[in-house]
């Protein structure tokens, strides 16, 4: 909500998770049902884009982290599947489909992770209602608290450099982050990775893009995170 | 290794300390220290989206059920 919107935009490009139902037109032998999604669909594959999709249609990569089948009932195939963002897990049904020669669609489909967010704290419509209600007419805020997330879960997954006091006013205007800025980084950072810039108090200040390594950071000078969306207001760490 | 886990899910990372340093309480406010109206105002929610609504239309009953003047989604499922 409000600037935490834009947070979650950030989300398009983390990795996501799914269960889907797969049905087969015809029956497989189960051994080969495994063995082609085995060698053909775990790792890197090649997807084409459906014609209704905002990307423009020509074969892409995308790694499929894992998939595990976990039921096999006739010709329905439950599975969770693991995949980079923009992985169109429809096509993905099809392609197996024509890999085993039986045809297949997707008969059901659920997000279960998008980056950082999974099932465990989904909350319902109506919950939000009924912790919205107790927030506003009795004034206790113990569900409301617990159902919203504050905007920096949104950054959960992205590795962090935390920074002193003195800095976050110029990144807060969408300065880069320059190394003296830094208190401590997280230790696995390359170059050209998302990072999630935090107060010492672990307030999201803005996310960028990492001009060298973590070891680098720790050192004494140079751009180290290239700003490019900011989250704080400007005037919240006004050091006068 | 369980092998069902996102890339950023199999990284452990670990804090390097270039140089210690405090923070005034003068300034922002930790996360769960914040007030609960600026949380509502600039937080994240886990919907569990019904099947039959768009997620824009969520989107709509959210802002609607918390009375304020945005929310968004981060993505459709297809």
């Amino acid at each position: 909500m409000g600037r935490g919107t834009r947070i979650v935009q950030g989300l398009l490009t983390a990795g996501k998770e799914y269960i889907a139902i797969m049905h087969l037109h015809r029956e497989a032998d189960e051994k080969n049902l495994r063995e082609t999604i085995q060698k053909n669909f775990i790792g890197k594959i090649l997807q084409m884009p459906p014609i209704k999709s905002s990307v423009k249609r020509q074969l892409r990569p995308r790694t499929i982290y894992y998939l595990d089948i976990l039921e096999i009932d006739g010709q329905d195939v439950l599975f969770k599947v693991g995949t980079e963002a923009g992985t169109y897990i429809r096509k993905l049904i099809h392609d197996i489909g024509q890999k085993l020669k039986t045809g297949a669609h997707m008969a059901e489909l659920r997000r279960t992770k998008a980056g950082p967010f999974d099932e465990s704290t989904l909350v319902t419509l109506q919950e939000l209602i009924d912790s919205y209600h107790y927030f506003k007419e009795e004034q206790n805020e113990k569900f409301i608290r617990k159902a919203i997330q504050p905007l920096e879960a949104g950054a959960n997954h992205l590795p962090k450099a935390w920074v002193f006091d003195t800095t976050v006013e110029s990144l807060c205007h969408g300065s880069d982050l320059k190394v003296p800025g830094i208190g401590k980084v997280n230790d696995k950072i390359n170059k050209d990775d998302t990072v999630a810039i935090m107060t010492l108090k672990n307030e999201l200040v803005a996310i960028g893009t990492a001009q060298m390594n973590s070891t680098e950071m720790t050192g004494e000078k140079g751009v180290a995170v290239r700003t490019e969306k900011v989250f704080m207001h400007p005037g919240t760490y006004k050091i006068s | 290794m369980n092998e069902n886990l996102l890339p950023f899910e199999r990284i452990e990372q670990k804090i390097l300390i270039r140089k210690e340093a405090e923070t005034d309480a003068k300034y922002g406010s930790r996360p769960e220290e914040r007030k609960t109206e600026d949380i509502i105002n600039y937080g994240i929610v886990n919907i569990d989206k019904p099947k039959g609504p768009t997620s824009h239309q969520v989107s709509d009953y959210v802002q609607r059920i918390l009375g304020i003047t945005k929310a968004g989604h981060s993505g459709t499922l297809e």
